[in-house]
């Protein structure tokens, strides 16, 4: 379980705090998307997961460890598997079996090991065979799954993942998105960072922040009906949402609060359907 | 661009692939010494022995260009600094320039073939080795600094991130003058001090850049738990007996080069 107790955390003690009196808990497996506009502290949220910020009040914790304990920190490392926005700022491997072996050969797991993880991450990410090639001849997608399968190699228990679609063209951004799913329904526990409200709604839950204070803490469609509701907000509500809450108001009877393209057309479909077994002309 | 950078991006399979990277870079500075050390009747051995060399790495002739087109010139303005500027025996005398002495070309052949040995022995290394086996060499190599408290693994560390991070800068200069161009900088005739004032605000940029990326990079070693302790290397190095073979007979040429530096 990840728990964040009372956290806030200033870069600078001249500036407001990024994060202010945070507190949640996320058990064991479960999917939770952050979403926020920019400068809300997700990013400061997220590394706070894995140690790489030590909140200035408050305390987290991951499966028992408290992150301000040093001597947990290579633990915590290996069970909080963090992807980066920017995978070139984050493949360290001449080659993409080193760079997948940086975090295997952090955790001095022996060499003969580390070949076999490497090759089996690889395989995860559908990308058996690539290990030699050099970091830089690969595409964006491919330098996501990299990123990725370096972290995946580690076993975590947890992935973060900080706008994993970015930089991604759409067959990159399915492949990834697609990857996180099947991860977690696996029953890795999966904390997404997103401004996409189509991304997180794979998620159960949705975290909303906002100037570093949480907001809204629900399910997808409670999010939804959330920042519906919440208009002047400085987030955006998902445009299916919005389309659906038109037609609503046109007399088609839809469902409300969807944020997935799936939802909304199987919304759409089953009513139209209706309609027609009812002999009402479309 | 990157190709140059990186030669042994996907090295030749040959003889001296296979040898291990200690071997090989033990074996680069030993003949650099000897290369220092060469006479003239030496000069012809180290020859044909760097040819042997380049034979058994699978090297083919536009690779030995490769490596030496770069330092063709400044090995050329060696052999004529030298050929005018020292003193001796006077072989020609050309107008408005110092005579040309027979000392001097000697002196000049010399110069201008050890600069060539020495670019070509660390081209032997380049070429047949992995960056990430040089780094990982280099590492076993530093080793025994560790009891004067010398980080040799964060050293060997930072060696991997700079040849990793080379084929980025490149990336990144190439846009920004890509950048320049497209908004009509860089055009032929720009006047010096313009391209210079130029260059001076890209090499700002770029060094900005690079010192963004290291912070984010450094956060990226540290979430996948980088730090000081204890850690494996994929790249586990072993002596095998081509390797001892190999320390052999670079022990016998370096015993060769001795005995004909007393003999010849």
């Amino acid at each position: 379980m990840i728990e964040f107790k009372d956290v806030s955390y200033r870069y600078d003690e001249r500036q407001p705090p990024v994060l202010e009196r945070l507190s949640l808990r996320i058990p064991d497996g479960q999917y939770v998307a952050i979403i926020g506009p920019n400068g809300c502290g997700k990013t400061t949220l997220s590394k706070h997961l894995n140690a790489l910020l030590l909140p200035s009040r408050g305390e987290v914790g991951v499966d028992g460890l408290n992150t301000r304990d040093p001597s947990g920190h290579r633990e915590l490392r290996r069970r909080v598997g963090m992807v980066f926005q920017n995978p070139d700022h984050q493949i360290v491997g001449m080659t993409v079996a080193e760079d997948i072996a940086f975090g295997l050969e952090n955790l001095a797991v022996p060499p003969g090991e580390i070949a076999i993880r490497v090759r089996e991450a690889l395989e995860r990410v559908g990308m058996a065979g690539c290990g030699p090639r050099a970091p830089f001849t690969l595409s964006g997608g491919e330098k996501r799954l990299v990123s990725l399968a370096g972290v995946l190699a580690m076993n975590p228990r947890w992935l973060v993942l900080d706008e994993p679609a970015a930089y991604l063209d759409a067959a990159g951004r399915r492949r990834t998105l697609a990857m996180v799913a099947s991860l977690h329904r696996e029953g890795m526990g999966v904390v997404h960072i997103t401004h996409d409200l189509g991304e997180a709604a794979a998620a159960e839950r949705i975290l909303v922040l906002e100037r570093g204070r949480l907001i809204m803490d629900g399910r997808p469609d409670e999010v939804c009906a959330f920042l519906m509701s919440e208009a002047q907000r400085e987030i955006e509500p998902p445009a299916m949402a919005v389309l659906m809450a038109r037609l609503r108001q046109s007399g088609w009877d839809v469902p409300a609060n969807v944020i997935s393209l799936e939802a909304a057309h199987r919304g759409i479909h089953e009513y139209l359907l209706k309609l027609a077994r009812s002999g009402v002309p479309s | 661009m990157t190709d140059r950078l990186f030669p042994a991006a996907a090295p030749v399979v040959s003889p001296l692939r296979n040898v291990d990277p200690r071997v090989k870079i033990a074996a680069a500075v030993s003949l650099s010494i000897l290369v220092f050390q060469a006479g003239p009747g030496q000069i012809v051995l180290l020859s044909l022995f760097l040819a042997l060399l380049i034979v058994l790495s699978g090297g083919r002739r536009r690779d030995v260009v490769r490596i030496l087109k770069p330092i063709a010139l400044f090995a050329v303005l060696l052999f004529f600094l030298h050929a005018l500027f020292t003193p001796g025996r006077e072989v020609l005398r050309l107008p408005l320039l110092p005579a040309v002495t027979h000392e001097g070309l000697a002196q000049g052949g010399t110069v201008a073939w050890q600069f060539a040995a020495l670019v070509v022995t660390g081209g032997l290394l380049t070429l047949t080795t992995l960056p990430s086996e040089l780094v990982a060499a280099l590492d076993k190599l530093l080793r025994p600094l560790r009891i004067f408290r010398v980080p040799t693994q964060d050293l060997a560390v930072m060696a991997a991130m700079a040849l990793r991070f080379a084929p980025t800068f490149l990336e990144e200069y190439q846009r920004m003058k890509t950048a320049r161009l497209a908004r009509g900088g860089g055009a032929p005739g720009e006047r010096l001090s313009r391209k210079l004032r130029t260059t001076g605000r890209m090499a700002i940029a770029l060094i900005l850049g690079a010192l963004r990326r290291a912070e984010e990079l450094a956060a990226a070693m540290e979430a996948r738990g980088y730090a000081r302790g204890p850690r494996t290397s994929m790249r586990e190095l072993r002596l095998t007996r081509g390797d001892y073979a190999a320390v052999a007979v670079m022990a016998s040429f370096t015993g060769l080069f001795f005995a004909c530096r007393l003999f010849m």
